[in-house]
């Protein structure tokens, strides 16, 4: 089991590597946009642009530009955002508590709500209950995250004329209830989807394992439904559900950019949309790199957790 | 299916043999997953409305003033008027067209690379399924929007770039899927048979494992579309889309029009909403009912 | 995108009057990376008098004012950094509310006022000597409140005049030839040459670059990325990551007893929508309605309790054509100007909320010929008259010409789509082209690649090298975009910049507009919204019409009671 993960984790610079190369060429190149001609605007001249061109040190063959880049990430140096010459690590790390805070109470709800639903379900098969949700799971699926968002202004303003509040952020430590308040409605919404999504598959999983004989051996034990339910069928659905959790993660982080768009949160989704849109070169490699990352480790320790859950699930 | 083609490869037939009454199967099917036609229904009706969208909207989607701007809904206009005076409903039934073509674009390209790759990966194993493979995820490393926004970066902003975007996306999750099928696939019986009767494993894979492989591409298509067009959309919404003279569903609920909706002009971002939500819950449905039909095991 | 693309609006240049942030990439960016469908005006930092404020009487006003108040505005954006010298949106904040200037240019008289330069005497074109009033830096370490000195503002001078972030002026960069500080209250600045332009406010009046600041910092420019210290009416308290930003009154501004406002807070509302409301929740000061409807509605729900300002913004609308290939023959491009209705054009647009333009924006009073004189030419309408120029000129009727515009943008689609409505009425057929920012600027605008229009708003400022520097041969080293040759007016246009007395030089630049006219240049000034800014009339004291120097004039105070 360590040999699998070190073998998988092996292969993380690989594909850091991969990325990153890919990354930088593909913004770089010749034929994409230029960052320096947006940033002088329509009245500059062509010689402040070789002027800033110089100072971004865009002005010197690909290579060069490349082994530049590579040294100062060799010193843990992500450079310098065009846009406002700050350091892209300090940028980004002021950044994080915010983005980070949507996505963990998106995914919190997403599998709580999806988890809970899914259970009940699954245990009252082929009621009108089970219809409903199931309905409103695939609806739930369907309907695009951003018109939910919209859906969160839209109604409240005409039903009683009222905005929920934006801008503004207030840290979880400094007024739990303020921060909470703010940051709550949006993240439910945006686990609608995810935990509908969470409650078939959760569903599903465990009707497949209450057919399971083990789970007749259970309950002929006497063991009190609950325990029946929670801790032998749920436990056993787990690897799907940490699959799928791991999945989430990665989609609510684009869910968050369209939240922090519309709600004027500054977080990391939003930086990285304004980034791009104005070809901040530093920015979007570092970005990118990070979430490949992200992604990647997260894969790797949903697989790593399966040899958790399940005993018998072995890595050579 | 999986019966009926074991039949057939007994027969070394390779193509359809004469099956007793098409349509009353059709029917029984239909009978069963009363959900999945509903869905292709819904579909199909937004596929003729993207098909003959000009000939049956009530006014040209891009044209001013065709109504007092921001009025509400009404018989004239039964979607109301956005503040351009464009009227909503020739709006929503022109951004079927836009939606569905790029999204279905994107999955067809996608959907049968994907397939294509699986397969081949699938089936001939070895350095082929691990080149595959670890492409596949190293570029899942690539979060979707991260890699339209690269493709976007280079190639500027336009229809073939979001296609790209959409059609890459679909295609590892679609190879994966292919992959799995196909080696389950040729693990079964017949395809021992046949290679003992003395078939090339070219003959092999040609006329036997890809046609019963291939329907599952269909179901992939299917489910994938659903997700395609809510990537498009969402796409539009954030301004990336195609441009903005094209009516497009995510651009209607972007922009002035949701500025206004907060002032409670809700018309006008409400019923493209509905028709994506709509659209999305049809392909979906149909996917959920051909994965059923194909496979009860895949039921999710 | 799709008219109001989040996107576009954290590049826009919008600016609340309230004194909300303008975000920007450019000054001369805003127009172009704007916000498509919002004309808002601009950052022209156009000034009010300060102590000189022809205000109400003194002394009784003063006893009743209340000195507590703090004023809520609005920032649409955040900021990529707080550095004025990194970023434009912060220069020019802090340009207007924590640095102070030797003085600054009012939009419609082009004439200096002095902020803290006590005498100026600019006898030999070639040097000015200034003198200073005595003023403080806030108290902040290591500044600490000392007193500001000659060898302050040669440095930040010197200092802004490289900053390739902020894309100083021509005149920073090559007709600026330093600064000398013989004492520590006497400034001379020397030129290389002559610009008779030099007090307009993107030259020495720039309220980005001639801010004042400590000499230590303007040597070490990467210290203001963490702390900010100037000499101006207020002191910066905190900020969020380039947002949500507090500033607070200076104990020690030279002004006594002003300013009356004790700070300012800046609230980050990106979206339009939601800074209505926050408006109408008070929970900001003021807020710019994006049309007439919008404010329209906000005048319904709050009936006088609200003021509302009307502003010429100085952002117009531009169709530019081409000089070369069909287009040489000026019939044709008389047949285009012809065609233009720009009624239509502000009606569609803007629910009348505008004001026809020529080539000097309206605002611009002393250099802008009146709508009198541009009735029988730049603004002329005849369908007829043009079709028969078209036949004349023997213009091929069937072919199909460009219309580049930059998306994402709903303003800029519709003038997009207004102007191919109004050219098919004579016969010329347009395709519209939509292209993204960097596209429509690097290839089609600066590669001069359409075939037929390009259209967009500009951002123009007092020194006309921002509008009539379209007609000259060379457009910032880069060719004329639209090919468009003429030598009389290229020379015009390099002679009036070098006209010293002040009303020479508006009819000078009043009669490069005639000129243009005379050869039929192919650039087609629409018009200029009008940007409405409602402010609640619990604020009060502001100077209207005078962009950011008229919230920003010390006596703007809040009166709840």
């Amino acid at each position: 089991m360590r040999q699998y993960a070190l073998r998988r984790l092996a292969y993380l610079p690989l594909i850091a590597a991969f990325v990153a190369i890919l990354t930088f060429f593909v913004l770089r190149s010749p034929w994409s946009q230029d960052p320096v001609t947006l940033m002088v605007g329509m009245g500059g001249s062509v010689e402040q642009e070789e002027a800033l061109r110089e100072d971004l040190g865009l002005d010197d063959p690909l290579v060069v530009q490349f082994g530049r880049w590579l040294g100062d990430l060799a010193r843990l140096d992500f450079g310098e955002t065009f846009r406002g010459r700050q350091p892209v690590w300090d940028e980004v790390v002021e950044r994080m508590p915010v983005t980070f805070e949507i996505l963990f109470l998106s995914v919190f709800f997403s599998a709580t709500i999806g988890i809970t639903l899914g259970v009940i379900t699954a245990t009252r098969q082929n009621t009108l209950l089970d219809y409903a949700f199931r309905g409103l799971a695939v609806f739930g699926q369907s309907i695009p995250d951003f018109f939910l968002l919209v859906l969160l202004i839209v109604l409240p303003s005409i039903w009683w004329n009222y905005s929920p509040p934006v801008g503004g952020h207030v840290s979880i430590f400094q007024d739990p209830w303020e921060n909470l308040r703010l940051y709550v409605p949006p993240t439910l919404l945006l686990a609608v989807g995810g935990s509908a999504g969470m409650m078939r598959l959760v569903r599903s999983t465990m009707l497949e394992v209450m057919r399971q004989d083990y789970m007749r051996t259970a309950a002929a034990k006497g063991l009190p439904n609950r325990s029946v339910v929670w801790s032998h069928a749920l436990r056993n659905s787990m690897i799907p559900i940490v699959t799928y959790l791991g999945n989430q993660v990665t989609v609510l982080f684009f869910g968050a950019l369209i939240l922090e768009q519309i709600f004027s949160i500054n977080g990391i989704g939003q930086f990285l949309f304004i980034s791009v849109s104005t070809f901040d070169f530093p920015v979007v490699q570092f970005l990118v790199l990070y979430t490949a990352l992200i992604v990647i480790t997260i894969n790797i320790l949903v697989d790593l957790s399966y040899a958790v859950i399940d005993p018998r699930v072995r890595y050579r | 299916m999986a019966v009926r083609s074991r039949r057939l490869q007994a027969l070394d037939v390779g193509f359809l043999a004469p099956r007793p009454g098409v349509m009353r199967r059709m029917g029984r099917l239909a009978r069963q997953q009363p959900l999945g036609v509903f869905g292709l229904v819904v579909l199909a009706t937004f596929v003729v409305l993207g098909i003959f969208g000009p000939s049956i909207s009530p006014y040209d989607p891009r044209e001013l003033r065709v109504g007092p701007p921001l009025s509400e809904p009404s018989w004239d206009h039964p979607m109301g008027t956005n503040s351009l005076g464009q009227d909503v409903l020739s709006r929503v039934i022109a951004g079927a067209r836009i939606s569905l073509i790029i999204a279905s674009a994107a999955i067809f390209i996608g959907a049968t690379m994907g397939s294509f790759l699986g397969i081949l990966s699938g089936y001939y194993g070895r350095w082929v399924d691990y080149l595959v493979q670890r492409s596949g995820e190293a570029f899942a490393a690539f979060p979707g929007l991260i890699l339209f926004f690269m493709l976007r970066t280079a190639f500027g902003p336009s229809v073939k770039t979001i296609i790209a975007a959409i059609a890459i996306a679909a295609l590892f999750g679609g190879s994966r899927l292919l992959r799995s099928a196909t080696i389950v696939e040729r693990s079964k019986a017949y395809v021992e048979s046949a290679r003992a009767v003395g078939c090339s494993e070219h003959r092999i894979f040609i006329r036997h494992v890809i046609p019963n492989v291939l329907p599952l591409t269909v179901v992939l298509m299917s489910g994938a579309l659903g997700a395609a067009i809510l990537a498009e959309s969402t796409l539009a919404f954030l301004g990336l889309g195609v441009e903005p003279g094209t009516p497009s569903w995510g651009i209607d609920m972007s922009g002035q029009n949701l500025s206004f909706s907060r002032l409670g002009y809700w018309w006008m971002v409400v019923f493209p909403g509905m028709a994506i939500s709509l659209v999305v819950l049809a392909a979906n449905l149909l996917g959920d009912s051909l994965r059923d039909i194909w496979d009860p095991r895949l039921r999710r | 995108m799709n008219g109001h693309n989040y996107w576009t609006r954290r590049v826009s240049r919008r600016q609340a009057l309230a004194g909300a942030a303008t975000a920007g990439i450019g000054t001369a960016a805003f127009a172009v990376a704007g916000c498509g469908d919002d004309d808002e005006e601009t950052p022209t930092p156009t000034t009010a008098p300060t102590g000189e404020t022809p205000a109400a009487s003194p002394t009784q006003a003063e006893a009743q004012i209340n000195k507590d108040g703090i004023l809520k505005s609005r920032q649409t954006a955040p900021y990529s950094t707080i550095n004025p010298w990194k970023g434009l949106d912060s220069g020019l904040l802090w340009g207007f509310t924590i640095f102070d200037h030797l003085w600054a240019t009012p939009r419609d008289t082009g004439k200096p006022e002095p902020f803290l330069a006590d005498t100026i005497e600019h006898a030999d074109p070639l040097k000015i000597v200034v003198t200073l009033k005595e003023s403080y830096f806030h108290d902040m370490a290591p500044i600490n409140g000392r007193l500001v000195k000659a060898s302050d503002v040669k440095a930040s001078w010197e200092a802004a005049a490289v900053q390739s972030a902020i894309s100083a002026s021509n005149w920073w960069r090559n007709i600026l030839e330093g600064l000398d500080a013989p004492d520590d209250r006497t400034v001379i600045i020397r030129m290389k040459a002559v610009d008779a332009w030099t007090y307009s406010s993107t030259n020495s009046a720039s309220a980005v670059v001639s801010s004042i600041v400590p000499e230590e910092m303007a040597k070490n420019p990467d210290s203001m990325d963490r702390e900010l210290i100037g000499s101006g009416r207020y002191q910066f308290l905190s900020h969020e990551n380039g947002t949500n930003f507090k500033v607070r009154r200076h104990p020690k501004w030279r002004n006594e007893g002003e300013p009356y406002l004790a700070g300012i807070d800046y609230r980050l509302i990106q979206e339009q929508a939601q800074a209505l409301a926050a408006f109408s929740a008070k929970e900001i000061d003021s807020v710019i309605p994006a049309n007439r409807l919008e404010r329209e509605q906000l005048v319904q729900r709050h009936g006088n309790e609200v003021v509302v300002d009307n502003d010429v913004s100085t952002a117009s609308w531009i169709l530019l054509g081409r000089g070369d290939g069909i287009w040489a023959d000026a019939r044709v491009r008389q047949a285009v100007g012809l065609a233009l209705d720009r009624k239509e054009f502000i009606d569609l647009m803007s629910f009348g909320d505008g004001v026809p333009a020529g080539p000097v924006p309206p605002p611009f009073t002393a250099y802008a010929l009146t709508e009198e004189q541009m009735k029988d030419t730049f603004f002329k309408h005849d369908i007829d008259q043009a079709k028969a120029l078209l036949a004349e000129a023997g213009f091929d009727t069937s072919k199909e010409y460009q219309l580049k515009y930059i998306v994402p943008g709903d303003n800029r689609a519709q003038m997009a789509q207004i102007s191919q409505a109004q050219l098919a009425k004579i016969g010329i057929k347009v395709k519209l082209i939509g292209e993204d920012l960097g596209t429509w600027l690097q290839q089609s605008l600066y590669g001069s690649q359409y075939d037929g229009f390009v259209g967009f708003q500009n951002l123009a400022y007092d020194d006309p090298t921002s509008y009539i520097g379209f007609y000259s041969k060379e457009i910032g080293g880069r060719q004329n975009w639209a090919h468009f040759f003429d030598d009389e007016l290229d020379q015009a246009i390099k002679d009036q910049k070098t006209i010293l007395d002040d009303d020479l030089r508006a009819e000078a630049v009043k009669d490069i507009q005639r000129k243009a006219f005379a050869k039929q240049a192919p650039l087609w000034f629409l018009f200029s919204p009008v940007t409405q800014t409602t402010t609640w009339s619990y604020v009060k004291g502001r100077i209207t019409g005078r962009g950011s120097y008229g919230l920003h004039n010390g006596r703007v105070y809040i009166d709840k009671s």
